[in-house]
């Protein structure tokens, strides 16, 4: 019946992508260590001899699979072919070389034929490594394709960088992905607020779409989470109670993403972050809504709604694999990274991981929610210091820098100044520059620019312009969500 | 809870032609596959070759087109508008789980993996099964993240009428004028910056570790901001070693340890029994999904704390004692019971480990699933379980003789026997008059493992059974188990008149056994048969000769060896062939003297 036998078939579909991956990372190393050894030596010298056929061998493991291919670096990552390769000990110190190189030669990698020989392959490993690039990138680029020219190396051509090679995803793609973020983000907020209706007067709650949401919102963060984190900075809701938990729930999943957790555990984090306030629900309304300060009585009420959630969640749910993660997070979001904190325990212990992260991201949104909980404004400068105030104490010191590494010291949506006196919104944190994030520039001194002319700059690109303070938005009328639709 | 579905095989004979057969094909071997995934076990060989033809199949199949998209109907499922199922009713209904979900289409694309394909039909035989938790089918294949499977959902499952916020209704309708941006930057001279902050080359920003835009922050953490970017080897072995903890943490039995650590600081009783309530019916969820482990560890820990808070004097023992007694009542028990008729992959082993931790107050509920079981290892593991939980109950054990149902009289004998009590002969007597000989057998056998004078008198009372295969059966057991209480009564069935009418295995068995219960006191009345001049000479009465002669060999005398020796050198050939066959394997010491 089949013309291919089940081996065949499973062998045509994985050998090719695991192939190329190792032959690439192989290949990477090789021509890294090819090039450096070429900056010292001669051509005619053993060590570079030695190290030219040990390149040359990689390669024609390659073209044994492929009869042309290129090597290219885009959106952070080292592609073979289309093979994205994966990041391993011994390639990593070429990887980053060529990603920071060849930004700087004006390309983003090179394509090589088959019939390419080793003569060729010689006076370009000799080229590339003497070459000196300037400071223009593009002309680099002409250089580099005229040099090749006139070395007669036809074999090798340079591909010209494309400003689209740095972004992760197209300009289109990009508006979309603002686009679904807003939907998912009010769909989880729907979800939220569903699910406090049913607790409240059906008593139940409904998991399954709590967890469509939340598989929503890791679809969107994990394609663009600055999209998602300019969200949580919008205050403007009439009740910012559920508002906080879809806020919190965000935050948990952009740190269990920089953390490293899989697509079905950042989902099970999800859900315990979308939950972890559930059983507020089940606290007096006039609690919830006393306008005065809370005093003792209150307080041990108030100190009782993680306990009060995770009976709820078992009585309304069974008890499997992410009703049980979620439920730590229920019922340890307040309880300290040293075991202190609410609900008392009779082990006083380490909270679990999920517990631990919410905890983080619960504290960080109530903070920076400032004039919705504590009618005064917290800038994140004072939020991030009163964070690191209480590591290892309150917060695992290692999740809260994974935190701040991920959301950034200027926080996507912080309203900023920039020293060429412009005033502009953080759109989207640099992790390998916290410093200089990308801004979107919505006016300078003399006012507001028309929306049309909003502009984003990266400022780490920008030469003598960076970020000077941050500023209250509130105070100055200035409303993130004016410039959702800008990026 | 919804029904089972089942795919029959009229379902897959039944599809309508698509426009292209092979596609049918394909999908009519995905519903085998499923179906077959449905009825065996993951280890089962069936499912693995159907799903290795499937995979052969499909890859052949997206070679040539790329991609093969199935439309969900509530009732059906298409191929470019040509229907490849049909479902035959709503019970059996394969499309359904599916549209359930709000699963509009799925699709197979060039490139599918076999591991792919096997975790596709392993989320669409779950799905098929029924829903007991939150787990749809959308959520299934979203956790599995295939590269070569995709699925449309419908985009309005989460839309909720109650939702009123649209995006403009995030807009404050504020926005600053010109002066107030103005006001920004001189409330920047209020913070007394100069024009050397807004230089990046002075002295006084280059010697600052923190960020231009935090201000008035202390060292540490400047220096926290500082490491950001930089993750030492020791921080990323810290993350990996996070992630591997909680990968391997068991959070199912933290939460059972976090529901106790809730009862031990409950202040008052009412929330102190809402939470004993709350342990039970997770308890009894752990049942309904089968995670024996979990339920068994809460009944671990409430007998642990029922004789903790007893060495305490705290009435709060009774309490814990009562919650264990909740798994052994008939609600829980009959959940067991239609997990496991239902039920495949069981882990048996999880099961009779529970069941054994159960009170006695389970054996009742636990007879009566012995009825209710439609598969073996199920019924062997409650009968392993009530072994230890009858022990001291063979009263409340003993009641399932009166099941109409032959098999759980008969396992309930068998428990009987096995637990050892002198008690059980009440109900041996009772099951020694079953209709069924299986039951009978098994209640001789359960007697002869109870070594008692009970039994004796059970197993030679039973050698009067009027079933001759139950007399041979107690005789077996009585020889066994030594009972020479037991002679007198064979002796009894060998000189009545109609003995050499019996089968002649019987009569074998008989003499051998009447030969080693008695020993020397058997010898005088196997001689006499052995020496018995019968008037009319008969086949009967030379068989019955020449098994009493093989039964002196069990006779470990002198005089039954005199006889054998004479016997042997007799003019009778057939006993004498026989009597030097005897005194062969007592020398060889072959035969049990």
């Amino acid at each position: 019946m089949f013309d291919r036998s089940l081996k065949e078939i499973q062998d045509d579909q994985k050998v090719q992508e695991i192939t190329l991956d190792k032959l690439g990372r192989e290949f990477i190393s090789v021509l890294f260590a090819t090039l450096k050894i070429a900056s010292m030596y001669e051509p005619n010298n053993n060590r570079y001899i030695e190290q030219g056929n040990q390149l040359r061998s990689v390669m024609k493991k390659i073209f044994n699979q492929e009869s042309d291919f290129t090597l290219n670096a885009k959106g952070g990552y080292i592609y073979l072919c289309d093979v994205r390769l994966k990041s391993s000990r011994e390639s990593d110190d070429a990887m980053t070389y060529f990603l920071e190189n060849w930004r700087k030669l004006g390309i983003s990698g090179f394509t090589f034929m088959e019939s390419l020989d080793p003569r060729e392959l010689d006076k370009f490993i000799f080229f590339l490594s003497g070459f000196e690039p300037g400071e223009d990138a593009e002309e680099n680029y002409r250089l580099i394709a005229s040099r090749l020219n006139d070395l007669r190396i036809e074999r090798v051509s340079p591909n010209k960088y494309s400003v689209e090679d740095d972004l992760p995803i197209d300009e289109d793609e990009a508006k979309k992905i603002r686009v679904k973020a807003r939907k998912t983000f009010f769909s989880a907020l729907a979800v939220v607020q569903n699910n406090a209706h049913q607790v409240k007067n059906q008593n139940t709650v409904n998991i399954a779409k709590t967890k469509r949401a939340v598989q929503g919102l890791v679809d969107v963060i994990l394609k663009d989470e600055s999209a998602m984190l300019e969200l949580t900075t919008l205050r403007h809701f009439d009740d910012y109670t559920y508002v906080h938990s879809v806020n919190v729930c965000v935050l948990s999943l952009v740190l269990g993403y920089h953390l490293g957790l899989d697509k079905k555990r950042m989902s099970q984090l999800g859900v315990g972050a979308l939950l972890h306030d559930i059983g507020k629900m089940k606290l007096p309304v006039e609690l919830i809504n006393k306008p005065d300060e809370y005093d003792d009585n209150d307080w041990q009420l108030m100190r009782k709604h993680p306990v009060f959630g995770i009976k709820f969640l078992y009585k309304t749910r069974a008890v499997e694999e992410t009703t049980a993660r979620a439920s730590t997070a229920i019922f340890e979001h307040h309880i300290s990274y040293n075991g202190a904190g609410y609900p008392e325990l009779l082990n006083r212990r380490m909270p679990t991981l999920y517990a631990r992260i919410v905890s983080i991201a619960d504290t960080y949104n109530a903070m920076s929610s400032g004039r919705v909980y504590h009618r005064k404004t917290i800038m994140p400068d004072e939020v991030i210091t009163n964070m690191v105030n209480r590591v290892g104490k309150d917060f695992d010191p290692l999740l809260l820098k994974l935190f701040v590494n991920a959301i950034g010291i200027y926080p996507v949506g912080t309203i900023v100044t920039m020293s060429n006196k412009e005033i502009g919104i953080v759109a989207r944190n640099n992790p390998s520059d916290p410093e200089n994030p990308e801004i979107k520039v919505i006016g300078n001194e003399s006012g507001m620019f028309e929306k049309a002319d909003v502009k984003i700059i990266d400022l780490s690109q920008e030469e003598g312009v960076s970020i000077t303070r941050m500023i209250d938005g509130d105070e100055f009328n200035i409303d993130n969500a004016e410039y959702l639709d800008i990026g | 809870m919804e029904k089972y579905i089942e795919i029959t095989d009229e379902d897959i004979a039944e599809v309508s032609m698509a426009s292209s057969k092979g596609v049918t094909d394909v999908f009519n071997q995905l519903l085998k596959t499923v179906k077959a995934r449905l009825v065996y076990p993951a280890s089962s060989k069936l499912p693995q070759q159907f799903k290795n033809e499937l995979f052969g199949a499909l890859s052949s199949l997206l070679d040539q087109q790329d991609e093969l998209a199935f439309k969900v109907e509530a009732d059906s499922i298409s191929y470019k508008d040509a229907c490849v199922y049909k479902a035959r009713s709503k019970t059996e209904n394969f499309a359904h789980p599916f549209f359930r979900d709000g699963i509009l289409e799925f699709k197979f694309k060039s490139g599918l993996t076999f591991e792919e394909l096997e975790e596709f039909i392993e989320i669409s035989s779950q799905m098929t099964r029924s829903a007991i938790f939150d787990d749809d089918a959308a959520t299934l294949l979203w956790e599995a993240g295939f590269e070569h499977i995709t699925y449309e959902l419908m985009d309005d499952f989460l839309d909720i009428e109650t939702f009123e916020y649209g995006t403009d209704m995030l807009k404050t309708g504020k926005s600053p004028s010109d002066s107030s941006f103005k006001d920004i930057f001189e409330s920047e001279i209020d913070l007394n910056l100069t024009e050397e902050d807004f230089d990046l080359d002075s002295e006084k920003n280059k010697s600052s570790s923190a960020p231009a835009g935090y201000r008035n922050i202390e060292d540490n953490v400047a220096q926290f901001i500082g490491t950001i970017t930089e993750f030492s080897d020791s921080e990323k072995d810290k993350v990996a070693t996070m992630l591997r903890a909680d990968a391997e943490f068991d959070h199912i039995k933290y939460a059972i340890d976090i529901l106790f650590e809730i009862l031990g600081t409950e202040s008052d009783n009412a929330s102190y029994n809402e939470t004993m309530d709350l342990i039970t019916k997770v308890g009894t969820d752990f049942i309904r999904t089968g995670d024996f482990n979990s339920v068994l560890t809460i009944i671990d820990r409430a007998k642990e704390l029922s004789q903790i808070f007893m060495k305490l004097d705290d009435p709060k023992h009774e309490k814990m004692a009562a919650l264990v007694e909740k798994f052994a009542a008939s609600e829980k028990i009959r959940i067991l019971v239609e997990y496991l008729n239902k039920a495949r992959d069981v882990n048996f082993e999880d099961v009779t480990k529970y069941l054994k931790m159960l009170p006695w107050q389970a054996v009742d509920p636990l007879v009566w699933a012995l009825g209710e079981l439609d598969h073996y290892p199920a019924r062997r593991a409650v009968c392993k379980a009530l072994e230890v939980q009858a022990v001291d109950h063979p009263d409340i054990l003993g009641k399932g003789t009166e099941s109409p149902r032959w098999y759980v009289v008969r396992n309930v004998i068998s428990i009987l026997g096995r637990i050892g009590d002198k008690r059980a002969f009440i109900y041996f007597k009772r099951a020694i008059q079953h209709p069924d000989i299986r039951v009978r057998k098994e209640t001789v056998l359960a007697a002869g493992r109870i070594v008692s004078d009970e039994a004796a008198e059970f197993l030679v009372t039973a050698l009067n059974d009027k079933d001759e295969k139950i007399q041979t059966l107690a005789l077996r057991e009585i020889v066994e188990k030594k009972i020479i209480v037991a002679f007198e009564p064979v002796r009894a069935l060998i000189i009545n008149k109609e003995f050499k009418n019996r089968p002649a295995e019987q009569i074998r068995e008989l003499l051998a056994g009447f030969a080693k219960l008695g020993g020397g006191n058997a010898f005088a009345h196997l001689s006499k048969i052995i020496l018995n001049k019968f008037q009319i000479p008969s086949e009967k009465n030379e068989r019955l000769k020449i098994n009493a002669i093989r039964a002196l060999g069990y006779i470990d005398t002198s005089e039954s060896k005199a006889l054998l020796g004479k016997l042997a050198s007799g003019r009778n050939r057939k006993l004498g062939d026989m009597a030097r066959r005897i005194l062969n394997k007592v020398k060889k010491g072959d035969r049990l003297v």
